[in-house]
């Protein structure tokens, strides 16, 4: 791999990995290595988040085209070395959040996957991209449970901020690009289109309620989740890593 | 290797004992481990003793097995409000940590291959619990735990392996991933407290 050639991106937009798609890998545990050590290194790199999320979902039939793509992501890996969060020192105690789905992501299952991304003033604290549990009949309903389950993560920051006697201005703010989830969260419009959603989703609406956080509208465009729902090309891609406040720290030290 | 049963013998792992006719000791192998510098240079050779844990039987040689680490949230989140707010961080972390534990079942081990016996055919009844041992990082973590609350500090229900103290305008949190430590908080005197009361309590 030492020669191999740097890749901008993480995984390739127009490649979507079916479930046991060509020939099964001769050696299967070398496979289940490399997502092991690339989910550790999940914990620095939110790049990789989507592209490590959606190869972890082979390990148990791992065939030819997910090593590819596996080794697709150390080529971007060798391409941004020195890249890592910055937690700069001038900034603000407000919790934003953006948080976003992407509607059938899963070609094989057809359920969607959920992301969202925490900021600590302009640090990058929490972030996930994880596929959803049922299969959603709406963008809006999975963005709805998107949001559900960004509820109970930011309860759970709440708590932590508490145990350290810490006091964070809330309702924290929370971006969410679908107005029509946004519509379902705030009051019980949409009976008729939200009856199955299960019941534990509305946590959503409780914590609005307790005033633990705000939602807004924003514009698809502005939205800093879409890495952790999809494959992005180059220039979004980099676009999206600098706005997340990942940094080259090579770069970033030699300008001082 | 000779370091390791150095430090075994100074912490008084166990005491060799004739053994048990009703009881057939674990064994124990040398585990050698190269240690690479961050240029993948060689740093050190390190030799572990270790218990084979996988022998051992569930409600007879063990109990619980659960030790909590830290979420990597927490860790970031402590980190961001650490540079905002301008503390001290620090990082500290435990030489043969699990050996610092209390063994609270009975347990026989055979003597490791390169131990002089003052005598043949005796075994090694463990004090501490030995690397390998199913029950070892949970011993360490309570007995890490109970000491630290000593200290004053309140674990944190929301992660337990957040510990912060607050004493007026000073706040100390304490974050524990196994062996290894981040300290951080606004009073360098605390910082410094916690860190000589750790390094007393695990051993010289």
């Amino acid at each position: 791999m030492l020669g191999c050639k740097p890749a901008p991106i993480p995984s390739d937009p127009s490649i979507k990995l079916h479930a046991e798609e060509g020939a099964l890998l001769p050696d299967l545990s070398s496979f289940r290595r490399l997502i092991e050590r690339l989910l550790y290194l999940t914990n620095t790199r939110p790049g990789i988040s989507f592209a490590v999320q959606q190869l972890s979902q082979f390990v148990s039939s791992p065939c030819e085209p997910y090593m590819q793509q596996a080794l697709r992501i150390i080529r971007y890996l060798k391409n941004a070395y020195g890249y890592g969060l910055l937690y700069k020192s001038n900034t603000s105690f407000k919790i934003q959040v953006f948080s976003d789905s992407d509607w059938t992501t899963c070609a094989t299952t057809r359920r969607s996957v959920s992301g969202y991304c925490v900021f600590l003033g302009t640090s990058l604290v929490a972030w996930k991209s994880k596929k959803q549990t049922t299969v959603s009949r709406s963008s809006s309903e999975a963005e709805y449970r998107a949001l559900a389950s960004l509820a109970c993560e930011l309860q759970w920051i709440q708590y932590l901020f508490q145990d350290l006697h810490f006091s964070v201005p809330t309702p924290y703010t929370v971006f969410c690009d679908n107005n029509s989830a946004i519509h379902i969260a705030k009051n019980l419009t949409f009976h008729e289109r939200t009856k199955h959603i299960e019941l534990d989703c509305h946590i959503i609406r409780q914590k609005l309620v307790d005033g633990l956080i705000h939602l807004l509208h924003i514009p698809s465009r502005s939205q800093l989740v879409d890495m952790f729902t999809k494959s992005l090309h180059p220039s979004t891609f980099r676009v999206a890593t600098s706005k997340l406040g990942l940094y080259n720290l090579h770069t970033h030290l030699e300008k001082g | 290797m000779d370091a390791e049963l150095h430090a075994l013998d100074r912490n008084q792992t166990w005491t060799l004992v004739p053994p048990p006719s009703d009881i057939k000791p674990i064994g124990c192998p040398w585990v050698y481990k190269l240690k690479h510098k961050q240029d993948g240079t060689v740093d050190r050779f390190k030799a572990r003793l270790v218990a084979k844990g996988f022998t051992q039987t569930e409600r007879i040689d063990y109990f619980e097995t659960f030790s909590p680490v830290v979420k990597l949230t927490t860790v970031r989140i402590l980190l961001a409000l650490a540079t905002a707010s301008d503390w001290f961080i620090h990082q500290l972390g435990v030489d043969n940590a699990f050996l610092h534990g209390d063994l609270h079942e009975e347990i026989y081990m055979k003597p490791p291959p390169g131990l002089s016996l003052p005598q043949p055919n005796l075994v090694c009844k463990l004090n501490k619990p030995l690397y390998g041992l199913k029950q070892a990082s949970r011993n360490w973590n309570q007995k890490l735990t109970s000491e630290l609350l000593l200290l004053g500090y309140t674990q944190s229900s929301a992660d337990h392996s957040l510990f912060v103290k607050k004493f007026v305008f000073d706040i100390t949190a304490l974050l524990v991933y196994i062996d290894d430590v981040v300290l951080t908080g606004n009073s360098m005197a605390e910082i410094n407290a916690v860190k000589a009361h750790l390094q007393v309590f695990v051993g010289p």
